[in-house]
């Protein structure tokens, strides 16, 4: 007798089986996507947002501007994260109006997984003074998010830099705005 | 703010002021030395001198090189500073007025000048550099290119001397100025109001003459000056020099 005649019919189980937990899985891949690739989580990044930056602006209209700059909020933003659109992207949005006087402060964004991409732009009666995109990964572990910006304004300039966003969340501490 | 109108001023500032320099180096080519000459007993040189100190031409004069008189006169002689052309410099430090000069603390200078002296005046013609000595951000150099007339009222060794003059002076300045602008999303930065011109300068001086028997001279001096010029809107620049000069 050959030796396959004797292994074969101990394997046979076992080899079926395999294939057959295979087809399973391959045909059932909807049913298992997220044992088979596990989906990234979105960050909620709702919480008093303070924003920090460097970066440089250039191509003022008053050639005084030109450099080197620092970029900061007044004081903390309250940011709230709303539904997801169809792209599952997670929105985000200002928790309430920020306004004073005949100035307005407008955001708008937001966040797939870790990336995040949002917009500030200052309105001086309905006319933005300055407005930048921010475009960056949150990192859960700090809190942070942290990436690169551009946009323009004061004075016309063309502004580029880094930025970094620290999130506490809502109740930690007392929103300013 | 250059203007064009400026540097052409400058261009004729410099031919001007140069066309000045050689004509008071024509007028006394070489380095004429009133006490040495003296010694060497040449009447024409004597008799220049005594004419120089207000005794006017006088046939006594000449009798400095002759007999008795000799030893007399050549002593009235020396008590009559010589008189003496020569290139100089001058070094010192520059105090701005108020906030001038770019607000800077303070800063020093080089100059060069070219030294004019009769027992009772001097003319000095100078171009020179200044600058800041200042370590922030504030600065300023300047290039001044005057001409001054000097009363030496004492005929001593030692004079205290007073005068002024005028001329053009090139200033640059800079001053940083903290930018801020936004309600809500701030940006911050230091700029430079940066700034230049040439204007019309005029200033006083008071100091020692120091040494005149000497072919070395020393002078100690406080100058005040005035420059005609509106620099970052803020006026006419006015800064102190206190230094030595030194004349060959």
């Amino acid at each position: 007798m050959d030796h396959l005649d004797i292994v074969w019919p101990l394997l046979r189980p076992v080899v079926l089986l395999w294939l057959g937990g295979v087809l399973l899985l391959g045909g059932c891949g909807e049913l298992f996507g997220d044992l088979l690739e596990p989906r990234v989580t979105t960050a909620d990044l709702s919480g008093e947002w303070t924003l920090r930056g460097e970066g440089v602006r250039d191509r003022c209209t008053d050639r005084l501007y030109e450099g080197e700059f620092s970029l900061r909020l007044a004081s903390r933003l309250s940011v709230r994260q709303t539904g997801t659109d169809r792209q599952g992207l997670a929105l985000l949005e200002l928790a309430q109006e920020v306004k004073l006087d005949a100035v307005r402060l407008v955001m708008s964004g937001g966040v797939q997984g870790n990336r995040v991409e949002f917009s500030l732009r200052e309105e001086v009666e309905g006319v933005a003074e300055v407005d930048f995109q921010f475009v960056g990964a949150y990192n859960p572990a700090r809190a942070t998010i942290e990436g690169e910006f551009s946009g323009e304004g004061p004075m016309g300039c063309k502004n580029g830099g880094r930025f970094t966003v620290t999130v506490e969340k809502s109740g930690q501490t007392g929103a300013d705005y | 703010m250059y203007h064009s109108s400026s540097i052409r001023w400058g261009a004729w500032g410099v031919a001007a002021w140069a066309a000045l320099f050689l004509l008071l180096v024509g007028i006394r080519p070489g380095v004429a030395l009133g006490n040495e000459s003296s010694k060497t007993g040449k009447p024409e040189r004597a008799q220049q001198q005594m004419e120089d100190f207000g005794a006017g031409p006088s046939p006594s004069v000449g009798a400095v090189t002759k007999g008795s008189q000799r030893s007399v006169r050549t002593a009235d002689a020396r008590e009559v500073p010589g008189d003496l052309t020569g290139i100089g410099l001058w070094i010192g430090g520059i105090l701005p007025g108020g906030q001038d000069y770019g607000n800077t603390s303070g800063g020093m200078g080089f100059d060069l000048l070219y030294w004019f002296e009769r027992p009772h005046f001097a003319v000095q013609p100078r171009v020179g550099i200044h600058f800041d000595t200042d370590r922030s951000d504030h600065t300023f150099w300047e290039v001044p290119l005057d001409v001054g007339l000097f009363w030496l009222p004492a005929a001593g060794p030692v004079t205290p001397y007073f005068g002024g003059g005028g001329g053009l002076r090139y200033i640059h300045e800079q001053r940083p100025v903290f930018l801020r602008t936004g309600t809500f999303l701030i940006t911050e930065a230091v700029g430079f109001d940066r700034d230049s011109g040439l204007g019309v300068t005029v200033y006083g001086r008071f100091g020692f003459l120091l040494a005149r028997r000497s072919s070395f001279r020393v002078n100690l001096n406080v100058d005040y000056a005035v420059t005609f010029l509106d620099l970052n809107g803020r006026g006419s620049p006015t800064c102190m020099a206190f230094g030595a000069g030194f004349v060959f």
